[in-house]
């Protein structure tokens, strides 16, 4: 039984396990979308209480327990980055203390979705790429993303989306075997 | 998908897909949304998890992206985590009743909250602006008159299966509340649980302050836009008669086709037909 349906079982000891295994991933996602600390503690609460609230609507023959976590967790980070309607600093990380030891979470090591994607995202062009990555992973709205590439808005809006359908059509046909580098 | 859908109509869907995805909507853009593809939900998680199976592979190629969740913080969820576990799947038990609500035990009839023991939270929370604006709004523009509650007691959900039951149905939506930031409820958490397609649905408070239902009594309101942006639908009156954690079966007057908010006011006992608010506790769709 997977933790996310030990959970939904009522088994209180998964509540560690979760922590274990995604406690570190759901924190780095929101270290970096949110760079605030506070902001970070704050949304990764809320994160996982709607993770414990949410696992019996888990079904593994739908998604992987990362994917599932990982969607919660970008609901909730979306829900704070409007509320605190702040851009992201690039210089706020330094409020917390770096004495880690950087690696890859061991959680996406070995999961085919995620590695999927980097596929996907390793096959799209410089353009794309860059746009995805300061949107979806940094946290910048269009507008500041169009500022810093110095690209129209709709320019960008463009490439977003179509960086996005192309991984959701890539994933969906990731059985199959064909796919397509997305490109201009 | 309609095959009759225009090509400005797809572009447009897409266009609100992906932003959601990538920023979220506000409650007009959900709206138009909503109207494009009246049944979205499968589209729009496959959207949002696609990002996040994004967001993840981009943290994966970050060579400095891991980082170690704080210890404080990860002793807190543990904490949370297990309370809020062990509570869902626990036998509840009968409500407690504090004196006043033994005073009144006609409105008593109408709580329908149980303790499950749950514990809050002190941290310091802030409202959503946008989020009291639309649904202040909502509420001060009400000018139709809701059938308040009677003392009959809303229905159902009250048994720990009944809702396992209903989270585990793939049409139900959970919104939790936003951070509170009216004195006395800043630590109210939990969210709010609704199955259109039921009809049904339930609140989840923790850190509710208990309310003296001679004096006043807690209400829900619900904001459909489909039904009338300006008219929120009442949910129900309820009482809090104990610290811990409560679970307050939705009993909303109207049918609800989509609702974007809920809000809980304080009202004199029985519920008022319009309110003025202030907006105790929010939840809404981003």
């Amino acid at each position: 039984m997977g933790i996310l349906e030990r959970v939904a079982a009522g088994d209180a000891t998964a509540v560690n396990d979760c922590l274990d295994r995604y406690g570190d991933l759901v924190w780095s996602l929101a270290r970096r979308y949110l760079r605030n600390e506070a902001d970070a503690e704050d949304s990764v609460q809320d994160i996982f209480i709607d993770i414990w609230a949410s696992a019996g609507r888990y079904d593994r023959n739908i998604a992987s327990e990362v994917a599932f976590i990982s969607t919660i967790a970008r609901r909730r980070l979306i829900d704070r980055i409007r509320y605190v309607e702040r851009r992201p600093a690039t210089d706020s990380l330094d409020d917390e203390n770096n004495s880690y030891e950087p690696s890859v979470p061991t959680t996406l090591e070995d999961d085919a979705e995620v590695t999927k994607v980097e596929r996907v995202l390793s096959r799209m062009d410089a353009q794309h790429n860059e746009i995805l990555q300061m949107s979806l992973y940094e946290g910048y709205s269009h507008s500041e993303i169009a500022e810093r590439l110095e690209l129209p808005l709709g320019t960008v809006k463009t490439r977003l989306r179509r960086g996005l359908i192309h991984i959701r059509q890539q994933l969906e046909i990731s059985l199959a075997g064909g796919s397509e580098e997305l490109t201009g | 998908m309609s095959s009759l859908m225009q090509d400005q109509d797809l572009d447009r869907l897409s266009e609100l897909l992906a932003e959601e995805a990538a920023l979220g909507l506000g409650v007009q853009e959900l709206e138009e949304l909503n109207a494009l593809l009246p049944d979205a939900a499968h589209a729009r998680r496959q959207m949002m998890e696609a990002a996040a199976l994004a967001q993840l592979a981009l943290l994966k190629r970050d060579s400095r992206g891991s980082r170690p969740m704080p210890a404080q913080l990860r002793a807190r969820l543990a904490a949370m985590g297990q309370a809020q576990v062990a509570a869902s799947v626990r036998p509840a038990p009968r409500p407690v009743t504090s004196l006043a609500a033994e005073r009144q035990r006609r409105q008593d009839a109408a709580n329908a909250t149980q303790s499950l023991g749950g514990s809050g939270t002190a941290r310091t929370w802030h409202r959503n602006p946008a989020i009291g604006w639309s649904v202040a709004a909502a509420l001060a523009l009400a000018v139709v008159v809701f059938r308040v509650q009677d003392a009959g007691g809303p229905p159902g959900l009250a048994a720990p299966d009944d809702r396992q039951a209903l989270l585990a149905d793939p049409a139900t939506v959970t919104l939790p509340w936003s951070p509170p930031t009216e004195a006395g409820y800043e630590g109210v958490r939990g969210e709010v649980v609704w199955n259109g397609q039921r009809q049904a649905g339930y609140l989840r408070l923790t850190g509710m302050p208990v309310n003296d239902p001679a004096s006043a009594q807690y209400q829900l309101w619900i904001v459909d836009p489909s039904r009338d942006r300006q008219h929120p639908v009442d949910g129900g009156v309820f009482n809090v008669a104990a610290s811990g954690e409560v679970i307050v079966p939705i009993d909303a007057k109207l049918p609800i086709t989509a609702p974007v908010a809920f809000a809980i006011t304080l009202e004199q006992p029985g519920g008022v037909v319009v309110s003025a608010g202030p907006l105790l506790v929010v939840a809404a769709r981003s």
